[in-house]
Parts: structure tokens; C-alpha cells; sequence
């Protein structure tokens, strides 16, 4: 609730001229926001041109925004529906993209100085979600990545995507049913 | 509370998104079903695996970049106004090239014979190679006398 009332202030602050207040939403929003596109579109620069392509979204409707909404739920469905609208592109486009799996994979906590095993198997988990994620239809992807990556409730993620609470409910069931076979052989090594 | 209710409640258990009752209900039920039991253990295994801390963070230089995309987003939305005076100013510029050809072409046109000496005073048969008087035509002159020689 204080971390909405913060950015309402930034927002009513872009409201009355002030430009750098976007910027202040964009640092704070930035890893969350690539993290997500990364996670629905797979590839690095995929996921750099929807996250940007997200924030500009916003930057023009910001003036719009309604204070009653959380300001990353708002960020959260554009992104989502960039994301869509990114996996539709003509074929063309897709023939001079590049795969980098696990590139720029990053520790949350750089604190915890992780052994080069424990790192090396982080990754190696984080190749082996994002292959099983690609397997998934969009609508699965989506609520799961919301759900297992964003830290979304129910109720939130029924808000990103304008769906009821029992649809969201009955498409994560889905979502990690399938993603238990798809990872059984993985979970099994470990 | 049958197994099959029990599977579909597992996951919305997990994520702490029951009420008190089903909950309580659900961990009963599991209390004595090992299957049940099974299948929750299977659905946080998947769940810890999410958990790893391991996130992709935004690539350097995508703040300065959004903002930099949203300055000229913004300057390319003013941009018709520019757009606007630039065509109104190839506008005018035709409009005087075209109102330059149809004033000429009507003083050529439209020159009666009382203006026919106007007009034949520009034209350039009157004009000698060399004007009379001059230095040229004294040069002429001479050279002429030396071929009749």
C-alpha cells in the first residue's frame, strides 16, 4: 500500500510537469517488468524491446492512470499484453533473432555469495523453467510466470488479465500440471 | 472430501489462496491420504524450484534509453505542426512559380501589334555580335581591310 502511495506521488508529480518522476517509476519497475517479458518471450532482446515498448505505453497514458489501480498491476497488463502482441509478429522479424538462453541470468540476493556450484545449478534450473515455459500455451505462460515469477495474488493476476478468479484458479492447476511432466526429469536429478 | 476435489484444491493451497475451511477440510483429507500427500509434495517441488534466486535484470542503460525513446516519442507527436508549415510554405513557393509562368505567358500571348515594338526591343535579333563603335568592331574592321588585301 505504501510502496502505491509512493508511486501515485511520482505519478501525480509526472501529472503536474514533471518528467523525471517518470524516470524514478522506471528504475523502480525496470527488473520486474524485463524479468516478466523475459520469462513470456524468451529471448533477451525480445524482452528489451517489450519491456521498452511497455514503458513508453505508459508514459503516454499515464496522464490517464487511475489512482484507485496499483500502479504495477497497470504495468504488469500492459506487459502482458506487449508480450502477446510481440509473440504475433510477422515470421519475418523472427528470422533474424538470436538465442542466448541463460545470458543474463542474475542473483537477487548478490549478498549471499553463492558457491560457483550452487550458481552454476540456479542456472541451470532457470534453462530448464524457460524451456518448459516455452512449451506452455500463451494463456498458461501468462498466469504462471504472474503468478510463480510476478509474486501475484489471485486476484491481481484476475486484474492483469481481466479474467475471473476461478479461470485464473483453474489455469494455474493447468499451467503446473503440465510443467511437473515437462520438468519430471529434471526434478528427478535433483 | 474425495480425492479428486482434494488434487484441485492443492495448488490455490499452496499459493495460501483458500479459506479457513477448505483448508482445514484439505489437511484432513491429506492427513490420511498418502496420494494426496504425494501430490502436494510434487506441486512444492515445482513451486521451490520458481523460488531459486535467480531473476533476469534489465540491461544496463534501459532507463536512459525508455526516456530517451519517450522524449522523441513526444517530439515526434508535436512534429505536425513543422510538418504542416513546410507544406504550406512548398505551397506557397508553387503558387508564385505558377502565378510567374501564367503572367508570362500572358504578356507574350496577349502582346498586340501597338506592343510589337516592346517586344521586338527584347528580343535578341536586335543585339550585333559586336556593338557599333566599339573596340571589337574597330578590331573587325581592320582585319576585314587586311583579308581584302
Amino acid at each position: 500500500m505504501a510502496e502505491n502511495r509512493d508511486d501515485l506521488d511520482l505519478i501525480n508529480s509526472f501529472k503536474n510537469g514533471e518528467e523525471t518522476a517518470f524516470e524514478g517509476l522506471v528504475f523502480k519497475y525496470q527488473d520486474r517488468i524485463y524479468n516478466l517479458c523475459r520469462h513470456m518471450l524468451g529471448e533477451p532482446h525480445d524482452a528489451d524491446d517489450a519491456a521498452q515498448e511497455t514503458f513508453i505505453k505508459a508514459y503516454k497514458n499515464l496522464k490517464a492512470f487511475r489512482p484507485e489501480a496499483s500502479v504495477y498491476t497497470w504495468l504488469y497488463r500492459i506487459a502482458v499484453n506487449t508480450c502477446i502482441d510481440h509473440k504475433r509478429r510477422p515470421f519475418f522479424e523472427s528470422l533474424f533473432k538470436r538465442s542466448s538462453e541463460g545470458e543474463d541470468f542474475v542473483l537477487e540476493r548478490p549478498s549471499d555469495s553463492p558457491s560457483p556450484e550452487r550458481l552454476y545449478e540456479s542456472k541451470q534450473t532457470g534453462v530448464a523453467i524457460q524451456l518448459a515455459l516455452k512449451k506452455l500455451s500463451d494463456k498458461l505462460r501468462t498466469v504462471i510466470v504472474l503468478k510463480e515469477i510476478g509474486g501475484l495474488s489471485y486476484e491481481e493476476i484476475s486484474d492483469v488479465l481481466d479474467v475471473s478468479i476461478g479461470t485464473v484458479k483453474s489455469r494455474i492447476s493447468r499451467a503446473r500440471e503440465e510443467l511437473k511432466g515437462l520438468l519430471k526429469e529434471f526434478m528427478e536429478q535433483k | 472430501m474425495r480425492c479428486t476435489k482434494a488434487k484441485r484444491l492443492i495448488s490455490p493451497y499452496m499459493d495460501g489462496e483458500l479459506d479457513s475451511g477448505l483448508k482445514q477440510s484439505l489437511e484432513s483429507h491429506m492427513d490420511n491420504c498418502g496420494s494426496c500427500r504425494g501430490e502436494l509434495e510434487g506441486a512444492m517441488k515445482l513451486h521451490d524450484l520458481f523460488a531459486q534466486p535467480v531473476r533476469f535484470k534489465a540491461p544496463y542503460g534501459f532507463a536512459t534509453r525508455v526516456m530517451a525513446n519517450a522524449a522523441s516519442d513526444k517530439k515526434s507527436r508535436g512534429a505536425w505542426i513543422p510538418v504542416f508549415a513546410k507544406f504550406a510554405e512548398t505551397i506557397v513557393v508553387l503558387a508564385m512559380v505558377g502565378v510567374g509562368i501564367i503572367s508570362g505567358t500572358f504578356l507574350i500571348n496577349g502582346a498586340g501589334p501597338e506592343n510589337r515594338g516592346i517586344t521586338s526591343s527584347f528580343s535578341l535579333e536586335i543585339f550585333e555580335p559586336v556593338p557599333p563603335g566599339s573596340v571589337g568592331n574597330a578590331y573587325l574592321a581592320m582585319t576585314e581591310v587586311r583579308h581584302e588585301r
